[in-house]
Order: C-alpha cells, then structure tokens, then sequence
C-alpha cells in the first residue's frame, strides 16, 4: 500500500527477506532507496528489533542474468534509466543491517533479540526520536566493530555521526561514544582515533 | 564521576587496583576526575566490603594502557581524541598508603593500624571532616586544634597527653614556619594543661612578642595571651625593656655554676680541641668547687705551665681552654664573683604551675651563650625533677609537673659526639622516665645524633630541602620512604607534615592561623572587657559584693 505521495506508508524502506540473530537483510521497495550506512533502521511489530546498516547492494534480481553497461551513447544516467524503464523490475537495492538491540513493550535492550526478525517483516528508518532513545547507551557499539558486515569501523563511524545529529550536544555524544569504544579496544588508541575521525568529518 | 562530598577535599574519587600492605595500594583516578585535583598527602577513606580504610595519597602519576598515547599524542587537550582518551586510556594513578582501618558500620570504634588491604575495586575517596574527626579526635581540653588537613577547613587536632609524653621535634629549613607552629604547640600544652613549657627561647619569640612568618608584623607572645600562666626570665634585661617587657626574673649565671660538662658542650660553640675540653675536668678535679674562678685567675705563663705540670695536661690546651673561657666572662648575665640562684627561681614557678620562657635578648645571637645557659640550668633542673620523682616514688610526696623543655638549634649540641655527654641526649634517650622532656626546634636534623632522633615520639616537619635532613627525619618511620614526595610538596610556609607518636597516620596539615584577635580569642585570650568582668567577679568572690 502507497501513500498519497506514491512512497510506501509509515516511512517503510522495504521488507526483511532474510535473517538470522545476527543480522537481517531487507529489499527495498524502491531501487537505489536505501537508508545510508551507519543508519538505524527497526523491523517488527510485536517484538521491535532494531538494527544499524552496514551494507546496502544493488543488483539483478535474477543472478543469471547480470547487469551489462547500457550507457554508452547517452550523456547523462538519468537517461540511461529512462530509457531502460525494465531496470527498476530487473534490479533491487538491498542493505544489510547488523542488529544491535530489541524493545519489548517500549523498553529497550542493547543486545540480540532472542529470535531474528521475521521474514517480511516492515522495516523502516528510526526517527530522531527513536535514534536519541536508543543512543542513550553506547554499549552496543562493540558489537558493531565485531561484525563482519560492512567495513565495521566505517559503519561504526557513520552510526555515531548520524546519532550524535540526533542529540542536542553531538560533540558530547561522540565523546560518550568515543570513550565506550576506548574502554573497550585496549591498546587500539590508533582505530579508536581513526573512527573518532570519521565520525567527526 | 566527579563526587563533591560535604566538608571534604575537592572531589575525585577513584577504584583499587593493586597493591601491597608493602608498598601501598595502586588505585586508577575515575573517569571525569581531574588528576590536577589530586594532592599528595590527602587524607583518603577506602571503602573496602567488610572494612574501611584510611590513608594517604603519597603519589600521583599519569598512567596509558596504549604505548600510542605517547607516541601520537592529541593536538591539544581539548580535542576530540583528548576527551575520549583522557580517563579511559590515559589515566591518572594514586599510590595510597594504607594506614588504619575499621569495621563497616561501626563508627564509633576507633581505627586500628590497618593489617590487611581494602578488596579490589574498592571506592577511593577524600576523607570527610567526621572521617578526620574520627580518625584524630574531637576538639576538647586536651585535645588541641592544631592546623587543619591539606584543602580543608576541619579542625585537626592533637592529643596532647601523647605529644608530651615523649620528646618531640619541629623541623624545617629557615623561614618555613617552625617558630609559628612551635608558639601554637606551646600553647597546646600550657592550654591542655598537660605539661608545663620551659622555653630556651633564643631568639626571643615565644615569650613577650615574635614576628609573623609572613612579615605581618609583630604578633603576641604566650606571656601576653596567658598573663597569669607565663613567667618570662631574661638574660638581657635591657633587650626585654626595649621591647616593653618587664621580665619577671633576670637570670644571672655565676662562674661557680659551670661544671667541666658545660665546657664538654661548649667544644664546638668554642672550637675547642678534646684536649682543651677534658682539661676542665681535671681543672675541677684540683680546685672543686671554684674551679673556673680560680683558673681563670691564674695568669701569666710560668704560672699556667706549673697548673700544667701539676695536671699532667698539655700547657697547650690549657692555654687555649682560658682563653676561649674568657669569652664567656664577656657574658653580661655571667658573674664570676658569686653564684645565683636561678635555676631554683625557674623552679619556683614550675612548681606552681607557671610556663617559664627564658628569653636570651642579645645572648641568643651567641651560640656558646645560648649552649651554656640551655645546659646548665637543663641540667640542674633535670637533677631535681629525677630527685622528686625518686622521692615521688618512695611514697615521700607527688610526682612533679611533667615538663617539656624547648631548645632551638639542637644540631650544635645534640650532634652525634657529645650528644651522650649533654643532658638534652639524655632527656631524649631516658624520655618520660623522670617526666621531663624535650621539644627540639631544629633546621638540621640530619646532624643530630641518630639515636637522639629514633627516640623522638612525634616529628612536625616543615619544608626541608636537604635530601640528608628528610632523610633523617624519615627514618624509623613506617613508610618513611613514601613520605618524602609528601614531604618534599609542603609549601614553605605554614605547612606541615606530622607524624609519629602522638597522630594515629602520618596527616600534612595547615597551621592554625595565629596572629589575628580572633586567633587570640580562639586561643582563650579575654579581651578587656572580659578582663575587666572576671576582675570584677574575682573582687565580688573575695570581698563581697558591694
């Protein structure tokens, strides 16, 4: 179902079509719609899960059948997709979420919700009142670092970037978040620092 | 977490993390807690599960758990990458020095010697003022407010039945406070009730006036604060009128007072050779009593080389012993005619009850002046006491007031060769046997006897500078080798570090301030009108009312 606007209701990005405890990969509705690495997305109903992107991929629905370039004699690529209308049914964009926390009845846990999302499950973007929520503790990030989604430090980066957006005092938080990946990477000071950067720049 | 508690130190707190009852407790700084806030020498309470501690900060140094710190340190310390790290891997460590501890919950139990160590993890911090109050005693008669403990207005105070019980020693190099903390101790004791003070006072500061340590001016001697308590003796009459003191007694010394022992101290005061020194005994040995009268009538070198001969001693010292005796005839408080009856004046009044400071006036500027007199009423005095408390023992009458006898500039008399000949290393050594004791004022301590120094009950050390004097000073003491940072951060004036005999831990204090009218009042000074009204009561009590 639409909106008046013709995107997809309540802010829905996709749905959940694969998952496991770790992590849970959602197809977008839309081609190239996809939220940005480092975004915290959450799926569920009953049971809220939530989780930050690491990975988003556009490909060909059907892995037989690649991409090819179609380009070649047009100068812009909005062209090329508008002369190639089958693209947005041959192709889907698909990201990656790795899950970082759950919420039972509005209460919130920095850890693996006991069963994965289900299939199809409605995901959607947080809002910047979720994203404050569940950033008031930063103990998940660890877990972050330790995935294998992504490029972790990059997407742990982006994460504490797109949160800190969300507080009143950013700065505070990157510091709060900061000393979290600190305390937690003993003798790494260098990846602490590296990640500090990309979450400032 | 910065924790500000009430009445205590600035807030910082922090966890154990290690350590050894051998080698003090390594605790990590919180995170949030400035380092800059940390003192050495802070009083600290650990919060151990079953027990609480207390001791002492004796260390303070910046820690990293990554090599990285150092190698690509922030841009400045405001920086991102400075706040993260700063707490987390870069960190602040405190040595601690474990030093009395007691049970949880049981407050009004007073804390042991600590024998074991607060659990890992344990909380860290400052002492509270009722911690203080816990750990030193609450203000009473006897025990007297003495400073307050370093960043805090809670007031320290000392027991002063302990601190006179054994011989005691202020220390610190010139200027750093030792006559200001020396005039409040005295007035501890005479308050407490405890002792009474017998002041050698060579520069002439603790009996009429003295001068601020921080050039303030002049501020009021013991005589002025406790009028009907203080007698002040004077060698220099003259000296004390100028300074619009009536002295109570003017001490004269006659030639048949000194025996060869006063020379014995008098050696390095008078650069005397042994030789020159051990003749006076034989000299005292031929003539008896008048010994010194008659050799120093002895002129003329026929003469000298026959009481030579007759000595069987080198005509050679004796020569130089009368000529350097012959200074102290130049003595105007010396009388080689007669003798006096001084030491039997100060006794009078000790045994009423009444503080006697002996002011030396011009005197004090010479040592040998200062050397002789000290020793030879010490002695005599210290002969009598041991006679009373012989007799005090044989049921023949009570004990004598227990005594406390100041002396400046101990290291030109207490120094390792003649500190077994002078009767001030005997009080020290024989202690309260015959309860009499001393409180030694010195900036040298390294060169006082050791054994002296071991027998020392409480040590206050102001700044001192001379690795050999903190050295001496820090010997014998448990931990003595932690306390030299403490030690070595007192600021030069009014600071002090106490420990010993009389303090439960070592505790680096702020002197009481002395010097104001209301540090007068504090010190139980009246004030004219409550001069006048207890006159007027005491006419009411004696005469009736009218």
């Amino acid at each position: 179902m639409n909106g008046p606007d013709n995107r997809p209701v309540g802010g829905r990005l996709g749905e959940v079509v694969r998952s496991s405890s770790t992590e849970f990969v959602t197809q977008c509705y839309e081609l190239n719609r996809s939220p940005s690495m480092g975004s915290l997305v959450t799926c569920g109903e009953v049971s809220q899960i939530f989780g930050v992107v690491g990975e988003v991929a556009t490909e060909s629905l059907d892995t037989t059948r690649p991409l090819v370039p179609k380009g070649r004699d047009l100068d812009t690529e909005a062209e090329v997709y508008s002369a190639n209308p089958q693209l947005s049914r041959l192709l889907t964009t698909r990201f990656t979420s790795i899950t970082v926390g759950h919420a039972e009845a509005g209460s919130i846990s920095w850890r693996l919700a006991p069963n994965p999302p289900r299939p199809l499950s409605f995901v959607r973007e947080c809002t910047d009142e979720e994203l404050r929520a569940f950033s008031a503790s930063v103990s998940f990030l660890p877990g972050l670092l330790s995935s294998r989604v992504g490029s972790p430090d990059q997407v742990t980066g982006a994460f504490i970037r797109h949160a800190a957006s969300a507080h009143p005092d950013p700065e505070e938080f990157v510091v709060r978040a900061g000393r979290e990946l600190a305390g937690r990477l003993p003798g790494q000071l260098r990846r602490v620092a590296a990640i500090i950067g990309m979450a400032t720049r | 977490m910065t924790l500000q508690r009430e009445n205590s130190a600035p807030g910082w707190s922090g966890t154990v993390v290690g350590g050894s009852l051998a080698d003090g407790l390594e605790v990590r700084a919180a995170e949030g807690c400035s380092i800059e806030d940390i003192k050495v020498g802070t009083l600290v309470t650990i919060n151990g599960r079953t027990r609480r501690f207390f001791g002492q900060v004796t260390g303070v140094s910046l820690s990293a758990s990554d090599s990285a710190v150092s190698e690509i340190p922030p841009s400045s310390p405001d920086s991102l990458v400075a706040r993260v790290i700063a707490g987390t891997v870069a960190y602040g460590t405190i040595r601690i020095e474990p030093r009395l501890s007691t049970a949880v919950g049981d407050d009004d139990q007073i804390p042991e010697p600590a024998k074991t160590l607060p659990s890992h993890f344990s909380e860290v911090v400052p002492a509270s003022a009722s911690d203080i109050e816990l750990i030193f005693g609450r203000e009473s008669p006897t025990n007297f407010w003495i400073g307050s403990p370093l960043d805090m207005d809670t007031r320290l105070c000392l027991d002063m039945a302990e601190l006179t019980r054994r011989s005691n020693g202020v220390f610190g190099k010139s200027g750093t406070g030792k006559t200001f903390l020396t005039r409040i101790l005295l007035a501890g004791i005479l308050q407490s009730g405890r002792a009474i003070n017998l002041v050698f006072d060579m520069h002439s500061e603790y009996g009429w006036k003295g001068y601020s340590e921080e050039g303030a001016g002049q501020v009021r001697g013991l005589k002025q604060l406790y009028p009907s308590k203080v007698a002040v003796f004077s060698l220099d009459e003259e000296s004390s009128r100028r300074r619009g003191l009536t002295p109570d007694y003017v001490v004269r010394i006659g030639y048949d007072e000194i025996d060869p022992e006063d020379v014995t101290v008098l050696r390095e005061a008078l650069d005397l050779s042994p030789q020159a020194a051990d003749a006076a005994h034989m000299l005292h040995r031929h003539f008896r009593s008048r010994w010194l009268a008659n050799f120093m009538g002895t002129t003329g070198s026929e003469a000298l080389r026959d009481l030579a001969n007759e000595l069987n001693v080198n005509q050679a010292a004796l020569s130089a012993l009368q000529r350097r005796m012959a200074r102290l005839g130049r003595f105007g408080f010396m009388d080689e005619t007669g003798s006096h009856d001084s030491v039997n004046h100060i006794l009078r009044y000790l045994e009423r009850g009444v503080h006697v400071v002996l002011e030396f006036g011009r005197y004090g500027r010479d040592l040998a002046a200062y050397v002789l007199v000290a020793n030879l009423l010490t002695r005599r005095i210290y002969d009598r006491y041991a006679a009373s408390k012989e007799k005090a023992l044989a049921g023949e009458g009570g004990d004598p007031h227990p005594l406390v006898i100041t002396i400046e500039e101990a290291h030109k008399f207490l120094t390792p060769d003649i500190a077994g000949q002078t009767i001030f290393g005997t009080i020290a050594r024989e202690m309260r046997k015959y309860g009499v004791t001393l409180l030694v004022v010195d900036q040298r301590p390294s060169a006082i006897d050791d054994e002296v120094m071991s027998q020392l009950g409480t040590r206050f050390c102001c700044l001192l500078d001379n690795d050999r004097d903190v050295e001496s000073v820090l010997r014998g003491i448990a931990g003595g080798r932690r306390l030299r940072q403490v030690l070595a951060s007192l600021q030069s004036r009014q600071q002090a570090l106490i420990f010993g005999h009389s303090v439960p831990m070592p505790v680096e204090i702020r002197t009481r301030e002395y010097g104001s009218p209301e540090s007068y009042r504090q010190l139980g000074q009246l004030d004219a009108d409550e001069l006048r009204s207890m006159t007027d009561r005491d006419a009411s009590d004696l005469f009736g009312s009218t």
